[in-house]
């Protein structure tokens, strides 16, 4: 195995699986069909009925119990079966056999902001109506964010460091950059790393729309989530996972695996501005855009696309607009993704990362969907229509959460 | 089987994932692979179902599902 240590070269860090369970459908076929060809997966949602915003992007046929047997179901948030879900499909991508592996080498991180929050919801109900004889017993291993990254580790075996990071919508970001300096330091082989979120309870649902950052466009989900369209007017949530493989990439040649591409940069930095709002100057996204390209060793003039925060916000969009041409000129094919899958919360940065790389490996950007008419204050290249081939020489994904924290991922072709 | 032993089955199966055919009443719940979390669940889950408060001590791994029922009296269900 690999040791980093003084005065040797830094070992880069390789993806080499994939695995996605998002609105765009399970697995890497079915996300590449419905957000290369920009179609909205937002819908109305049953269970928002009443609320003031009653639709959102859930995950189309994801069954738990036939995934992982009724006796284990149970026992797991939505989050959690997500990112298990998540966790096989990119391990098996990857081309890896956990029923074989040095467990004791593979690390996860996994972001999410807020967890096993239905299940908190849920039983905070029954303890309200019933009194805490009803309250389950299970809440305590369902409820608390480290469980998404626990019950990984369960069912695969995975028995490295293991741990959840959680910087609200750049979550996803942040753990892959976290896991990648794992693998630098030599603290694991493998690392299994992304996000997962499914909290789109009625609560947390009343509260996002109450602070005026949903989408109101009752009359046309579809049309809801517009990064960068003149007629935007809030992000669309949206559940869940994306987890990638990660290894250092002389391990992932040695092993003779396909690496799909290379995580290149990290930077991450915090507005220290306000609770919801992006500072209006940038600065804290443009110093952790710029760290990730000084770590990745590579100039704005190198990259070729950026996958952009781009939640359909007034706000984000326009503010991070003005932050991408500052750094870039008006060179890359910005894209936002959130058009089709609306806002992952926890697992955006995550499910954008794997898009990113999707995107260098097939030389080609998905389009931001519902751009009908882009707003005239955003003054970058954004892909519209269609997919556009590219150049890959490196892309950068772009993640802002709210208490502006922000976390940045550089992505170059293998 | 009376009504109450199925309603109880039900609840197995549906909720905690057993086996229906695992379900004899001498099986202890250790047997039926319960463990100390699925215990306290099972104890809510009758409550809900049946308006009864099963003590949880009562629910101890070498309790058999006839234990159980012994506690379900038709006069105490609802």
């Amino acid at each position: 195995m690999a040791q980093a240590t003084v005065g040797r070269p830094r070992p880069r860090t390789a993806v080499t699986g994939l695995g996605l369970v998002t609105p765009a459908g399970i697995g890497v076929e079915a996300n590449v069909d419905r957000v290369w060809s920009g179609r909205p997966t937002a819908d109305r949602t049953a269970e928002l009925d009443g609320l003031p915003v009653d639709f959102s992007c859930r995950v189309p046929g994801f069954d738990p119990v036939a995934l992982l047997g009724r006796r284990t179901a149970w026992r797991m948030d939505r989050a959690s079966q997500l990112a298990v879900q998540a966790a096989r499909l990119a391990v098996a991508d990857a081309g890896l056999d956990p029923a074989v592996w040095d467990g004791a080498r593979v690390a996860v991180v996994v972001g999410t902001s807020l967890g096993g929050w239905n299940t908190v919801e849920r039983e905070h109900g029954a303890f309200l109506a019933d009194g805490s004889a009803m309250v389950s017993p299970l809440l305590m291993v369902m409820g608390p964010v480290n469980m998404t990254a626990g019950y990984i580790a369960m069912d695969l075996k995975a028995l490295g460091p293991n741990q959840v990071v959680s910087t609200a919508c750049a979550s996803g970001n942040t753990a892959i950059g976290y896991a990648r300096m794992l693998l630098e330091t030599g603290a694991c082989d493998v690392a299994i790393a992304g996000g997962t979120e499914a909290a789109m309870s009625p609560t947390a649902m009343a509260s996002l729309a109450r602070a005026g950052a949903l989408s109101k466009r009752l009359d046309d989900p579809r049309g809801a989530s517009r990064p960068f369209d003149a007629d935007r007017d809030g992000f669309v949530a949206g559940e869940g996972a994306a987890l990638l493989v990660l290894e250092r990439l002389e391990d992932a040649r040695a092993r003779g695996a396909r690496t799909r591409a290379l995580i290149a940069g990290f930077g991450a930095s915090a507005d220290g501005h306000h609770a919801s709002a992006p500072d209006p100057t940038g600065s804290g996204a443009e110093r952790a855009i710029r760290a990730a390209l000084a770590d990745a060793d590579l100039g704005p003039q190198d990259v070729a696309h950026v996958n952009a925060h781009g939640t359909s916000t007034p706000l984000n969009d326009v503010t991070e607009a003005r932050t991408i041409r500052r750094v870039f000129g008006d060179g890359p094919a910005v894209t936002s993704t959130k058009g089709v899958v609306g806002h992952l919360l926890g697992a955006a940065g995550a499910a954008e990362a794997a898009y990113t790389v999707l995107a260098v490996e097939r030389g080609e950007v998905p389009p931001t969907a519902n751009l009908g008419r882009q707003d005239p204050e955003i003054e970058v290249d954004v892909v519209a229509g269609e997919a556009r081939p590219i150049k890959p020489l490196a892309a950068v994904n772009n993640s802002f959460g709210f208490g502006g924290q922000n976390a940045v991922v550089v992505v170059t072709p293998a | 089987m009376t009504d109450i032993q199925q309603r109880l089955n039900g609840l197995l199966t549906a909720k905690l994932g057993l086996v229906a055919d695992d379900l004899r009443p001498e099986a202890t719940l250790e047997e039926l692979d319960l463990d100390s979390l699925a215990l306290i669940e099972l104890s809510v889950l009758i409550q809900k179902e049946f308006g009864v408060l099963v003590d949880d001590t009562a629910l101890t791994p070498e309790a058999t599902l006839g234990t159980i029922l012994d506690l379900l009296t038709p006069a105490e269900v609802h």
